[in-house]
């Protein structure tokens, strides 16, 4: 305690020279971090320009704004705001609710063979490519040979859907898949902070006559609380941004679902794909992360406001 | 103790650092490596003029399309360099990517300023026309004028297709310059159903032949598509380098340009694919499917798919289907911009693009430097099938699917001075060519190239829309009454017509200057 005090009373050249080495440790990482994620933000430039190979970055004539404009020109730019913002909050939500559900299951579960099985299967989704996944939802959705119509609809005397030009079932299907894939990584890291958590906690309540749900309520929730906090900030710096894998080869690109699959990325890689126009690539791009700034400084103030200690910053 | 944990950290530290900076020099040291080899190229331009032989030995770095083995390239690249020491003093080195990665390896090495001098242009981002407006290859004018025999061996009219902004950026490929289409059928199944095939002048007489396969064949599609995509719009339009603004009817004189998504010959191709979706002759899923229609056919689910015409088609569909194929033309022959759109490029990091040009010559007029690139090397990746009649094949034991160096002749500077590659191939091959791009009809527009710079933001936007309708409307997804009237609607509020007026201001102002 007394140290500490010391260290920070003292004044910084003093101090500096005092950890030395910690300093110098602290110097590579510095060093990378420097290199890799702030010189590169120079880059941002590349938005507001008409980008020439041969002129180079710094000399390609200035455009102002205008290559922002496509991203808002049409009726889509409300569809594509709409969807990407509302399906990443679907996400978060129900990721977040469901990881913790499992979870806390995961960890009711004695026999740790069994335990290992269940984390793994939870996981592996997470480790498949999307384009295998592709393949495995045409399995089910295939309208000649998938499994939903000739397995299920058909043998039931229903009538066969053609699930790729039908928009109405893709938020659902989108949500599963994307939960389907996603949600064993999450329900690690909430699980490592569940078992985090005191034992002699539950023990101590169990005496005092708390059930379950009450031991969930007044433990185990305020003990994931910085976790939640922490992993739905984050998820809300990435809200502008879509997982392009999951809109774009899920649906197969199907024209005809793209009323509810549109999403920001989508609608640049569509615009682009043959132009291969950087600045407006990068307009895009700078549009996603300013948004994405300003909504974690507002998430972040209003979790201060409700309590400060969570906050990020 | 407290000291040596000091010490140990500074130590470990000390180590990070060191590891990192010296990767970092290393970078350093190649990347430095580059310019100083600028200056010395502006000597050698002088005296290349005047005694070629003496020139500085070079290396020409050489991307192309198709995939081949690192061993392979560099096995062609050392005898291609043999061929052209002597000549020019000049060694190349060789790098083949397979075609859906060839554009994004191109972006990352020209956005990354790699060692490259010659390039073969891609498929999408690595086209002419963008790689020309974002500065990634050079104007070509004053350097063809050293090097007449290229300049000579290509028309004046595809030179002019070559063109953005006045200024030359590519070498067309020497292969077919124009397009035909027709629909390309299972032979077996075709023979089975005697249809008489030469009553089909139009896509809609195809109903016939299209229902007895159905009856016929029962878990046989008629017609499939590759990945979601028609394969071909059987028409004469001609889309001078996209679909907003296009000439309805290259055949007849008319020079207005139209909205081809509200032309009636559209409206007639999405109501007859409409109509055939329906009645179960067009595959289920058609817009959405992910597998190639020659995958399909292979398979044996499929009978047939829309594309090009042009000599050597059916051995063509056969060596990618593996099945014998027959070729029920349509559309005639006809030669647009879009049909000159393979070339080969000088990307703007080259030091010295004379040198890379006169490899690239050298490549499209000598026959034995050609065939060595194409085809790799002989009695490895190929052998003669019948010298006499210059046609060569894999050797024994070496297939389409085994050999390392793949055939991809279309994709090289000139495929019409190289061996026709097949055994059973029509030696005749490129004569056909010759004379095919010799009768083919000349669209009025062609040699036009479209400026989009100033409605990027609308063709961007319309892209979106097209994205939307156009491939499900082709395969008869939608219903074109509901959907035709939503599409050019939303259409015109992404911009359209602003594309299309533009469009039509740079032709008329393209053909005043033609006819003067």
């Amino acid at each position: 305690m007394n140290k500490t005090k010391k260290g920070i009373g003292r004044s910084g050249p003093v101090k500096i020279l005092r950890y030395w080495p910690a300093y110098l440790m602290l110097l590579p990482g510095f060093v990378y971090l420097l290199i890799n994620n702030y010189i590169p933000m120079a880059g941002i430039v590349i938005a507001f320009k008409n980008f020439n190979y041969q002129l180079g970055m710094w000399k390609s004539p200035w455009t102002g704004f205008s290559n922002f404009e496509f991203l808002f020109r049409t009726s889509d730019a409300w569809l594509i705001t709409r969807n990407t913002l509302l399906y990443n909050l679907t996400f978060i939500v129900l990721g977040t609710v469901l990881a913790i559900l499992v979870s806390v299951s995961l960890n009711e579960i004695r026999s740790s063979a069994a335990k290992k099985v269940y984390q793994t299967s939870v996981l592996i989704p997470y480790l498949i490519s999307m384009v295998i996944a592709s393949f495995l939802v045409n399995g089910f959705l295939n309208s000649r040979t998938g499994f939903l119509n000739k397995g299920i609809l058909e043998p039931l005397g229903m009538e066969a859907v053609s699930w790729y030009s039908e928009p109405q079932y893709w938020p659902f299907i989108l949500v599963i898949v994307y939960l389907w894939k996603n949600l064993g990584y999450q329900v690690l890291l909430y699980y490592a902070a569940l078992i985090s958590i005191d034992r002699e906690y539950y023990e101590a309540a169990v005496i005092d006559g708390a059930g379950r749900w009450k031991q969930f309520l007044h433990i185990t929730l305020p003990g994931l609380k910085t976790t939640i906090i922490t992993l739905t900030l984050l998820a809300v710096g990435r809200i502008f941004y879509s997982d392009f894998g999951l809109f774009y080869q899920i649906p197969m690109d199907s024209g005809v679902l793209l009323d509810v699959t549109n999403t920001i990325d989508l609608y640049v890689y569509h615009g682009l794909m043959e132009s291969n126009n950087i600045g407006m690539s990068s307009a895009a791009g700078v549009y996603q992360s300013m948004v994405g700034f300003v909504l974690v400084l507002l998430a972040n103030f209003c979790v201060r406001r409700l309590d400060r200690d969570s906050a990020l910053f | 103790m407290k000291n040596r944990k000091r010490i140990f950290a500074a130590l470990t530290a000390l180590a990070l650092l060191a590891s990192m900076t010296s990767c970092s020099a290393e970078e350093t040291a190649s990347s430095s490596a580059a310019p100083p080899q600028q200056s010395e190229a502006e000597e050698t331009v002088s005296q290349a003029e005047e005694q070629p032989v003496e020139q500085e030995p070079y290396t020409v770095a050489i991307a192309a399309l198709g995939d081949a083995s690192t061993e392979a390239c560099a096995e062609v690249a050392e005898a291609a360099s043999k061929i052209l020491e002597e000549k020019y003093n000049t060694t190349v080195t060789l790098i083949r990517y397979g075609y859906l990665e060839y554009d994004q390896q191109m972006q990352l090495a020209l956005a990354g300023g790699e060692k490259l001098d010659l390039i073969s242009s891609g498929f999408f981002s690595c086209s002419l026309d963008s790689a020309a407006a974002s500065g990634q290859v050079l104007a070509l004018n004053e350097l063809l004028e050293s090097s007449s025999e290229l300049y000579a061996a290509v028309t004046e009219e595809d030179w002019r297709c070559m063109q953005r902004g006045g200024q030359i950026y590519g070498v067309p490929n020497g292969k077919e310059h124009a397009s035909g289409y027709g629909f390309s059928c299972v032979t077996e199944m075709l023979e089975q159903l005697d249809y008489d095939v030469s009553s089909i002048e139009e896509e809609a007489d195809l109903e016939g032949l299209l229902r007895a396969v159905k009856e016929t064949f029962p878990g046989v599609d008629p017609i499939v598509t590759s990945g979601g995509n028609m394969g071909g719009v059987m028409s004469y339009r001609d889309t001078l380098g996209n679909d907003y603004g296009v000439l309805e009817d290259c055949r007849t004189d008319s020079t207005e340009l139209v909205n081809w998504f509200a032309t009636d010959t559209y409206r007639s191709i999405c109501d007859l694919h409409y109509r055939w979706a329906q009645e179960g002759l067009i595959m289920a899923d058609a817009s959405s499917n992910s597998e190639t229609a020659s995958t399909l056919i292979a398979a044996g689910t499929a009978f047939g798919y829309f594309h090009n015409n042009k000599p050597g088609i059916e051995d063509e569909d056969e060596s990618a289907t593996g099945k014998e194929m027959t070729m029920i033309p349509i559309i005639d022959a006809y030669s647009t911009t879009s049909n000159l759109s393979e070339c080969w490029m000088i990307p703007y990091q080259c030091e010295q693009p004379e040198r890379a040009l006169q490899v690239l010559s050298e490549m499209y007029l000598n026959p034995e430097l050609g065939n060595l690139f194409a085809y790799g090397i002989e009695s490895k990746h190929w052998e003669f099938a019948d010298e006499e009649q210059g046609l060569i094949d894999f050797p024994e034991g070496v297939s389409a699917s085994t050999t390392d160096y793949s055939v991809a002749a279309w994709a090289w500077p000139n495929e019409l001075i190289l061996y026709v590659f097949g055994a059973d191939a029509d030696p005749e091959l490129w004569k056909k060519t010759d004379e095919f791009n010799e009768t083919a009809f000349q669209s009025v527009g062609k040699g036009f190239s479209f400026d989009s710079s100033s409605v990027l933001n609308e063709i961007a936007a319309c892209n979106n829309v097209v994205s939307k309708y156009d491939n499900p409307l082709q395969a008869g997804a939608l219903d074109p009454a509901e959907a035709i009237p939503k599409f050019l609607e939303e259409l015109e509020a992404a911009g359209i017509d602003a594309i299309i007026s533009e469009k039509q201001s740079q032709f008329d102002e393209w053909l005043a200057a033609q006819n003067s």
